[in-house]
Formats: structure tokens, C-alpha cells, sequence
């Protein structure tokens, strides 16, 4: 993985020792909180329901496990013990107090990590596919792209006041695992004809108040003339985005108002007319991030591994371990999903195993996700039984990636100030319910996504069952929509109708799933079922029995 | 409708959850608050709140509706005042650090 330079460590060094002024200012009075506020936001540091929240960048969700085990220390020492993995392949803490934030970005910056960029209408945290480098879909590993992109936007003055936030993600993949087409700007990396790199450039997708599917905005643009044509379109979305409405605010609600052709005239226009020389370096630059970004050097395998035929084994074997690129050796996925468990929480102790198991056999590196589980990304297949019992030790052997339990929910009313309803207990009540079902049948082609506002944090637009919390009368009640996909052939659910009580939601996915599989032609997912039947005779089902 | 109100806010130091109490005092107990039952002792209690903000003890204060159960009336203030409803297993002692915050504040 990419290792700070003396330039990266210095910067958030200097970052780390402004905001420790900045803290004693405002601890001393000199600072307003109307003052404070923009300045500890633009470190991560929120003021959430309870307590303060503090949320910590991982760079396109790749981490050493020298890294994990400084988080592990963080939720020990300065928070309660545990840490919340995020759909943006970030961590949150929940309970920091703002006299310890200093201590804490510190403790970040030994370990080459910081808070920078996690909040504020600048670009956040580049994404990209948690296999990458591995997959053996690959065509492209997106890492070095990601850490140019990184390197381009962190402290960028001109892009540090955009309209609104913006997400970039990135893939390199035949399979869309970074939902490209739900990012302000999605780049998928491929390869040309003569072997080149080319990229496609999405534009204008996001969830949030007005979900919108990116639309394809550039084909086959060299790395060469990669930043100069995100550099424009940035340009135009810094000049033309709304500023009066926030809502209206994001890259999707100018493309849409433009048209695409008309914002593609205008960032043509600016891509030509740019000048080029604040773009020297940058090929070198790339070249130069190709070498940092290791891969660790692989054992050749002579046999292929002899693995038990423990059934539980065989069920995380079909669930959660992945084809790597390497013969021998397999990605292994960690479920942050316990049964009953809140979705992406993990102690610190379970932290720490995580690295241990990643430093005996992973080349000390795991991923985030962004469906908030864990990666080991290097694993020789022979040792994947050891992992596996390890892990279970340590209740992370759920074998339920991409399953219906593997349920991405966003904090909700329990921990978030814009939340309107509570989204851990629902999947925490949902994952109960279904997991006997999964275990029991084939349920490939469901997914389960709840979000506590219309912010859509909890990405419910592109889950087969999406799940928005909202407030009527002071009480909490939830809305469902069907038949999303967040894939390359990515589809925004649909509404089925009027909402649910808290209690009712468990029976109405149930429900939902019995109309599915009644209905299912072979393997078919739970939104092309829907796609095929409309919404009918899902809605006929639920609301007879509510 | 509401019986009474009580004032919250969040201390600057640690962040967590406050209310006022009679004495003029910020205390981490929700029962420790004091009720607020007429215009007089609401508007005294902005004033406290105001002087709070000004001396950096206490942010973004505001009334909270209390009803006849003696919880709040809206769920995102029963949620903020007994902590969220999904705790993992705790490994710091919550009443230390609320106590904390409460000395902070007070």
C-alpha cells in the first residue's frame, strides 16, 4: 500500500498541530462556536446527538494493520471501545470529547491517517472496488489513480468551497463492487486496445433527496489527460452548481438541469482551454504511485490447499472468500453483519484481531468496504480454515457477505442529528429474522439497506429492499422501496406505497421475500423479479396482511 | 400538547448531552432538569442558556417539550436523553464520563 511521503507526513503533522490552536482557542474562549464550527468540521469533527463524533479518512478504504491497531487504541483510549466502519470506507467514533481531539488527530498522524476533507463541501474520501488489486475481474488496479486523486484533492484551494460535497469512485473491474454510477463522479479504468490505460467517466449519479443514475460523460480518456478532464469538470460544477440551495446543490441537479451534452460542451470547453502546465509532473507522478503501491510478493503455490469439510467452514467459504488474481491465494471478507449485531461496529479487541490475523496473513493490509465489512486481501487459500477459526472465535465469522443479513445501515436516530428515525434496531430486528430464512434457502440477489433520513447515508436507494426512516407526527415510520441495483446495471427503487410502523417492518421484508420467492424463475434476483412483475403484486401481499 | 419544558444543550467540552437545573447548574440528568412550566421561568432560563454559550460552557441550547409521562415528547430527545437504544457492550464506565461532563459544564 501507498506509504507517506516526508511531504504527506509533514501536512498532516501541520494539519494536526492547527487544530490543537484551534481547540485551545476555542476551550479559551477566543473562538466562537459560530467561529469553531467550519474549523473543526474541516477536521472531521461533528457534533452528533449525544457527543461529538470524529470521523477518520481511510484513503480508498485500504489500511495497514499498524493502522487498525492505532484505531484500536483510540476507541480504548479516548472513546468507549469501539468504532463504526462507514459506507464512504471511513470509521467514525462516536463519544470523543473535543479536549482530547487534538491528542487524537496526533495519534492519527504517527500512523499516517487524519480527519481531513471528512465533512465540508470539498472532495471527500476517493472510493473505489475493496478488491482492488486482487480481484480477479480486474482489468485495472484503481489504487494509484485513487492516490493521485488523493494527493490532487487534498488542500486543493479551489476546490475546498464547492457548491457541495463530492464523492469520486473509482473501479478497475468488470463487476461494479464501489457503485460508480451513485458518485457525483464514478471512474471505471480499463484497459485500451494496445493495453493502455483508458478511463469512462460517470457523472452526476448520487442517492440522498434525488436519487440519480450517473450518466456516461467521457469514453476511453487517457491517463495523460485523466486530471486535466476532472480538473474541468470540476471547474464547471464550481461555476455553475446552485449556491442558494443546498438541496439543489449537488454535480446530479446541474447535469440534470443542463443536460448532459450541454455540460459535456462545457467542460470540453474548459478541458481545451486549460492550461496544461499545472498538469507537469503529473504522469510521473503516477508512474512514481505504480511503484509505491506494492503488491506483496505472493508464494508460488505447488498444490492446491486441502481444505476441512467442517459445514459451517464450507457455508464462510461460499459467502465470504472471493477469486483473487493470484492461483493459491483468496480475499478473504470479514462480516461486520453479526446476526442481531449492529451493522459495521467493531470493538477494539476485534480490531486488534483483525490485524493480528492480517500481519500472519495478509501481508498487513486490509480494505474497508463499502457495505461496511472488513477485507483480508492477500490470504493463501491453505490458511483460510486457521482465519476462519480465529475469527469465529471472536464472533466475525457471520457467514453472510452479500447476503440479505449483510445489511448496510447507516447510524440513524441513535447516533445522527439529521436522522428522523432509528435504522440500527430495524436491521438489527430485519437480520434476525431473515438470516434463518438464508440459511435455510438460496436467497442470492437480495439485499437489505436502511437509511434514518432522505440523506440516504444508509444507501437504501440501491438495496433490492430499501428501507427510509422517516417522522410523522413525532413517531418514526418507514418507507419502502423495491428493485434497486447499485451495479453497472444500477436501478433506484421504487416506492411501494404507504409506510410502516417500526414494529411492522420485520414482517413486511418478510412478506416481501415470501411474494419473491413464490414468484422467482430460477436464479433470478429479487429486482428482476420485481422489474418482470411490477409493483403490485408485491404491494397486494404487504398491505393485505398489515 | 406539552407540560412543561426543560432546556438542553451540549457541553463544549466533551460534548455530551446537558439540561439545565434549577440552581442554574448543567447537569448530565435528564431528571435532575429543571421543569419549566411558564413564560417567566422559560425566559429565564434562555437568559441562563444565553450566559452559557457567551462563557463557552455550553453549546447550541434549546427547549426541549416534556410530556405527561415526564419524557420528552418527540423520540429524538428520549433517545438523546437515555443514550442511543442499540448499546454495544460497554467497556468505559458511562456514568464516569457523564459525571465528567457534568463537572465540566457545571
Amino acid at each position: 500500500m501507498y506509504q507517506y511521503d516526508q511531504y504527506d507526513q509533514s501536512l498532516v503533522e501541520a494539519r494536526s498541530a492547527e487544530f490543537r490552536a484551534q481547540v485551545n482557542r476555542r476551550l479559551a474562549g477566543t473562538l466562537s462556536e459560530e467561529e469553531f464550527k467550519p474549523l473543526r468540521l474541516m477536521n472531521g469533527l461533528y457534533l452528533q446527538l449525544h457527543a461529538y463524533m470524529l470521523r477518520v479518512a481511510v484513503p480508498y478504504g485500504v489500511m495497514s494493520s499498524r493502522q487498525m491497531n492505532q484505531l484500536a487504541m483510540i476507541a480504548d483510549k479516548f472513546d468507549r471501545g469501539y468504532g463504526h466502519f462507514t459506507t464512504r470506507q471511513n470509521i467514525q467514533f462516536n463519544w470523543p470529547q473535543l479536549v482530547d481531539t487534538p491528542d487524537i488527530l496526533d495519534a492519527l498522524a504517527e500512523v499516517q491517517m487524519h480527519a481531513i476533507q471528512t465533512s465540508g463541501n470539498c472532495i471527500r474520501n476517493v472510493t473505489t472496488d475493496p478488491f482492488a488489486g486482487v480481484a480477479a475481474d480486474e482489468t485495472v488496479d484503481p489504487r494509484p489513480v485513487c492516490e493521485l486523486l488523493r494527493q490532487w484533492s487534498t488542500f486543493m484551494p479551489e476546490f475546498s468551497f464547492l457548491p457541495r460535497k463530492f464523492k469520486f469512485a473509482l473501479t478497475g473491474a468488470s463487476t461494479d463492487r464501489a457503485a460508480i454510477k451513485f458518485h457525483d463522479i464514478g471512474i471505471h479504468l480499463k484497459r485500451g486496445d494496445a493495453g493502455q490505460t483508458l478511463a469512462d467517466i460517470w457523472v452526476g449519479g448520487g442517492q440522498g433527496r434525488t436519487p440519480r443514475i450517473a450518466q456516461l460523460l467521457k469514453t476511453d480518456v487517457t491517463v495523460a489527460d485523466l486530471l486535466p478532464y476532472l480538473d474541468a469538470a470540476m471547474r464547471v460544477y464550481n461555476l455553475y452548481g446552485n449556491r442558494d440551495n443546498k438541496y439543489k446543490a449537488r454535480i446530479k441537479i446541474l447535469v440534470a438541469s443542463l443536460g448532459l451534452d450541454a455540460f459535456a460542451a462545457k467542460v470540453e470547453k474548459e478541458y481545451l482551454s486549460a492550461d496544461r502546465s499545472r498538469f507537469e509532473g503529473v504522469a510521473e507522478e503516477l508512474q512514481r504511485l505504480e511503484a509505491a503501491i506494492l503488491k506483496p510478493v505472493y508464494k508460488p503455490q505447488t498444490a492446491s490447499a486441502e481444505l476441512p469439510d467442517d459445514a459451517e467452514f464450507q457455508c464462510w467459504l461460499k459467502t465470504n472468500v472471493f477469486a483473487h488474481q493470484q492461483q493459491g491465494y483468496s480475499i478473504a471478507v470479514i462480516s461486520l453483519k453479526p446476526i442481531g449485531g449492529i451493522p459495521g461496529d467493531a470493538t477494539s479487541d476485534q480490531m486488534r484481531l483483525m490485524a493480528e490475523l492480517c500481519d500472519a496473513y495478509s501481508a498487513s493490509e486490509l480494505r474497508v468496504t463499502h457495505r461496511q465489512n472488513i477485507v483480508l486481501p492477500h490470504v493463501e487459500t491453505k490458511n483460510l480454515y486457521e482465519i476462519w477459526n480465529q475469527l469465529k472465535a471472536a464472533n466475525l465469522a457471520e457467514h453472510n457477505i452479500d447476503q440479505p443479513s449483510d445489511i448496510i445501515a447507516c447510524p440513524g436516530l441513535d447516533y445522527c442529528a439529521l436522522a428522523k428515525a432509528r435504522s440500527i434496531p430495524i436491521a438489527q430486528e430485519v437480520s434476525a429474522k431473515i438470516c434463518e430464512r438464508e440459511q435455510a434457502k438460496d436467497l442470492n440477489g437480495l439485499s437489505i439497506n436502511i437509511s434514518g433520513c432522505i440523506n440516504a447515508c444508509g444507501h437504501h436507494h440501491v438495496a433490492s429492499i430499501g428501507i427510509l426512516g422517516l417522522e410523522k407526527n413525532g413517531a418514526e415510520t418507514y418507507q419502502v422501496t423495491l428493485g434497486g441495483r447499485n451495479g453497472l446495471d444500477a436501478s433506484v427503487g421504487k416506492v411501494l406505497g404507504p409506510g410502516f410502523s417500526a414494529e411492522q417492518v420485520p414482517d413486511t421484508v418478510n412478506t416481501l421475500v415470501d411474494v419473491w420467492l413464490q414468484h422467482r424463475e430460477s436464479n433470478e434476483s429479487f429486482s428482476d423479479t420485481y422489474d418482470r412483475l411490477g409493483k403490485q403484486v408485491f404491494s397486494e401481499a404487504v398491505y393485505a396482511s398489515a | 400538547m406539552s407540560n412543561f419544558q426543560v432546556m438542553a444543550g451540549n457541553d463544549l467540552r466533551s460534548g455530551r448531552v446537558v439540561y439545565l437545573t434549577a440552581d442554574g447548574n448543567w447537569t448530565a440528568r435528564f431528571l435532575l432538569a429543571s421543569q419549566l412550566t411558564n413564560d417567566e421561568a422559560v425566559a429565564a432560563a434562555e437568559e441562563h442558556a444565553s450566559q452559557a454559550v457567551a462563557s463557552d460552557h455550553v453549546v447550541d441550547p434549546y427547549l426541549v417539550n416534556v410530556v405527561d409521562d415526564g419524557k420528552p415528547a418527540h423520540i429524538r430527545e428520549r433517545i438523546r436523553r437515555t443514550g442511543p437504544t442499540c448499546l454495544p457492550p460497554p467497556t468505559v464506565d458511562h456514568d464516569s464520563l457523564a459525571a465528567a461532563a457534568s463537572m465540566a459544564a457545571g
